[in-house]
């Protein structure tokens, strides 16, 4: 029994070794990518690409479901963009709180025509609705499909621009975000798909629906995520982009190209990882009709979004997002280690089944086998100790670079006490707040063996003072 | 516990004190450059604006040039450069081009972004003195440097310029058409001739010659249409006709009508959409009338929309309303372009 225990712990430690050098080999990927992008960013005259993008109009689709908390200052933030030609199209997915009602008070919204230009499934829609005041502001009313994919494709259906901006009702642009999150599309016109940063809006002082001031927010767990984000977006998406391997363009801010969108189906409504899997679905589709593509991430355009601040809320984000996971892996499980799929399939997926999926598992397994070990006195200083450096210490390592690189690249928090914060969190990250994510995921693993493709509602406290609840 | 596993657990932790360490020395060293570049502005910022208003002169302000500023200056008047132009951009250009050697080193860097910002800052304070050096970017081995001058050069408006740039449309093969034919257009109607003759070969790429189409439409060239009438009444791809019909709808005449009129009923549907926009603003009569309200029923509703869109643009509300109240399918699009009569 020692023996086998023993072995597991040399596979744990050896595989915590492995998953987090691996994140540590896509930082200092993303460091060489962040410096090229800084180096072209000065080259960017923002002026000239605001009047190029003149003809490249988007819609942005934002779909709602039971947001009549910060719908309002959303569509505000949106209507601010310095972008020449866009359309906003609100899908009100079903919604039963007063989410149209405040849409139609705040934006004089009138019934009108709009006819559908593809047919991609989704629930029935109830009427169409234009703002008499904004013209480009469009509402879809429309039945529950059961996901932000139908209401997606809903939204697809009656978007006419070459590109479309996915968002979630929770969103907030910056002003410049969308001309620059297009820049990819100008500069290679093989881009299908691009990505922006997401940062945790929380605690940060929005005023008719624009981030005035950035400050991290005062709950623990958002801060927490905070670092998360940094970790994902600042430092792995970008090491992912730099080697060709993004297999997610987050729903929350992502800009694609319609066609390519409508003919790969549009979003599909069978999964709750609908942004992941309709990025990995575009690879295998591209890649087998042996047509070039792109899909780029831009570490720069921002756009703010509000985190959970409750265990509650943030188990089933994270569960979802672990469920979403898992079936995207399953249903393209024929593009693991296939050289036809290149670095997606031979590199990015499976990472993502060997680390982010199964990565919950082992870890679980991992600290029982640990805990066993010490309790039955079976395991050495050497082990204790090198256990908690691969699994704690190197975990620690990937927050820490991820702040010192957002330090240099986007200096968006102005005090000291704030990258001090910081510091102290993705010190600390993994005493606790990582393993509640594990257990979170480990869930998530279990719904998806059952087969439970719900969202849950997550409680929205909205940005700005007046709309949050008291 | 064994030497080695000792040694790189020590490694690991101390690599994380330091980088958590680092973090606040990248913020000093951040902020530091920072600063410098707001005390640069601040110091430089009023005299820049009297340098532009004719109210001081370069021979007052190179003296006072500190060594430790130019860096920050060349961006500074880079940054000016961008947003002037006529005499103002001249005088500036008179006291960057004193400035130049600092960013002329960058064109000679391994990295293309920095080859790209040296380019543009040429481009900008160098002004037509700094010509030849763009024609040579032009070959470049990065896209974004080759993108940059043509940028440049076009807007220099100078003929032999544009012309070159013309010549070299194959680089940007990667480049979204739309931004290219956007840029192309900066140079002015001294591009247009060239451009003709891109759209007019047949042995030009099909994106060489859509490009070009594009661009004569932004640069609303009248010429053009006869040029793209010609084009499309040859065995021309996708690409090069739906350019080549978005150029009629806007330049071309009534005698470019039948161009347009034998996509009308093809089997692309973007080439009928387009198509059918094409007639609807050169207005050619009844035939093409019965054309528009045929189309109005067709499968794709994006003809459908052009369709109505273009019995609007040809003042047929009446038949618009007629059809929005009766069975046929094409009654949606009527009703869509009345309704966005009325608003």
């Amino acid at each position: 029994m020692s023996d086998a225990i023993m072995a597991f712990n040399a596979f744990v430690l050896a595989y915590f070794s492995l998953a987090n050098g691996f994140c540590l080999v896509l930082n200092l990927l993303a460091f060489g990518q962040m410096r090229h992008h800084l180096r072209r960013r000065s080259t960017m005259d923002l002026g000239a690409l605001v009047k190029a993008t003149g003809d490249l109009p988007v819609s942005l689709i934002i779909p709602a479901y039971n947001e009549s908390a910060v719908i309002v200052s959303v569509v505000r933030s949106m209507l601010t963009l310095s972008y020449p030609a866009y359309d906003i199209i609100v899908v009100n997915d079903g919604s039963d709180d007063d989410t149209l009602e405040r849409l139609t008070d705040e934006f004089d919204l009138r019934p009108t025509v709009r006819l559908p230009v593809s047919d991609t499934p989704c629930a029935v829609v109830r009427g169409v609705y234009r703002s008499n005041c904004f013209l480009n502001l469009w509402v879809v009313d429309k039945h529950n499909g059961g996901g932000k994919a139908d209401a997606l494709n809903a939204g697809l259906n009656y978007s006419r621009t070459p590109l479309f901006c996915a968002l979630d009702a929770d969103t907030l642009l910056e002003p410049d975000s969308l001309v620059r999150v297009i820049w990819p599309f100008l500069e290679d016109a093989t881009t299908i798909a691009a990505g922006g940063l997401i940062r945790i809006g929380n605690g940060c002082t929005v005023d008719r629906g624009m981030v005035k001031k950035v400050d991290l927010p005062r709950n623990l767990l958002a801060r927490f995520q905070v670092v998360e984000y940094m970790r994902a977006f600042v430092a792995a998406r970008v090491g992912w982009d730099c080697i060709g391997g993004t297999l997610i363009v987050s729903g929350a801010f992502g800009v694609f190209r319609r066609s390519a969108v409508v003919d790969a189906g549009g979003f599909d409504t069978a999964t709750v990882g609908e942004d992941m899997e309709l990025i990995v679905r575009l690879h295998r589709l591209f890649r087998e009709a042996g047509r070039p593509y792109r899909v780029a991430f831009v570490p720069d355009p921002i756009a703010w979004t509000e985190a959970p601040e409750t265990l509650r809320d943030l188990g089933r984000q994270r569960a979802r997002w672990q469920q979403g996971l898992v079936q995207v892996l399953s249903r393209h499980r024929r593009m693991l280690a296939r050289p036809k799929y290149g670095v997606p399939g031979m590199v990015a997926f499976p990472y993502n089944v060997l680390v982010e999926l199964l990565g919950p598992i082992i870890e679980v397994l991992g600290y029982a086998a640990f805990v066993a070990t010490v309790v039955a006195g079976w395991g050495s200083t050497g082990y204790v100790a090198a256990f908690v450096t691969v699994s704690i210490v190197l975990g620690s390592l990937t927050s820490t670079m991820a702040v010192v690189l957002q330090e240099m690249t986007h200096f968006r928090y102005d005090g000291f006490r704030q990258v001090l914060s910081l510091i102290g969190i993705s010190l600390v990250e993994s005493l606790g707040y990582r393993q509640l994510t594990v257990w979170w995921r480990l869930r998530g693993l279990v719904a998806a063996a059952r087969m439970n493709t719900t969202w849950g509602q997550m409680t929205r406290r909205g940005f700005e003072p007046s709309t949050r609840a008291s | 516990m064994s030497t080695t596993v000792l040694v790189t657990i020590l490694v690991i932790v101390a690599l994380n004190v330091a980088l958590a360490a680092s973090a606040g020395v990248v913020r000093l060293a951040v902020s530091h450059q920072l600063l410098s570049r707001a005390a640069v502005e601040e110091r430089w910022s009023s005299r820049i604006r009297q340098l532009l208003a004719g109210e001081t002169s370069v021979s007052t302000l190179l003296p006072i040039i500190r060594r430790g500023d130019r860096r920050h200056l060349v961006e500074l008047l880079t940054q000016y450069g961008e947003r002037v132009s006529g005499i103002e951009l001249e005088r500036l250009q008179a006291l960057g081009r004193r400035l130049l050697p600092c960013a002329e080193s960058g064109l000679r860097s391994r990295h293309p972004e920095t080859r790209a910002q040296a380019a543009q800052t040429l481009a900008i304070l160098g002004g037509p003195s700094c010509a030849e050096r763009l024609l040579e970017a032009l070959e470049d081995r990065s896209p974004l440097v080759v993108m940059i001058a043509a940028k440049w050069l076009c807007s220099a408006r100078e003929p032999h310029l544009s012309a070159t740039v013309v010549s070299h449309l194959e680089k940007f093969d990667l480049w979204s058409p739309v931004y290219l034919a956007s840029v192309l257009a900066t140079a002015g109607s001294h591009m247009a001739g060239h451009l003709r003759e891109a759209l007019e070969s047949a042995e030009n790429p099909s994106r060489t010659r859509a490009v070009a189409a594009d661009a004569l439409r932004l640069l609303r060239d009248p010429k053009s249409a006869d040029t793209a009438a010609l084009a499309l009444e040859s065995d021309v791809d996708r690409e090069v006709a739906a350019a080549c019909l978005r150029l009629l709808a806007v330049l071309g005449t009534a005698r470019h009508v039948e161009a347009a009129r034998r996509f009308a009923t093809g089997d692309d549907f973007l080439l009928r959409a387009l198509s059918v926009t094409a007639l609807g603003a050169l207005n050619n009569g009844e035939g093409d009338i019965r054309i528009l309200d045929a189309a109005l029923d067709d499968p794709s509703p994006w003809v459908a929309l052009h369709a109505a869109a273009a019995l609007r643009a040809a003042d047929r509300l009446e038949l618009l309303r007629s059809v929005s109240k009766s069975l046929r399918s094409g009654a949606k699009a009527a009703g869509e372009v009345l309704v966005s009569e009325a608003v």
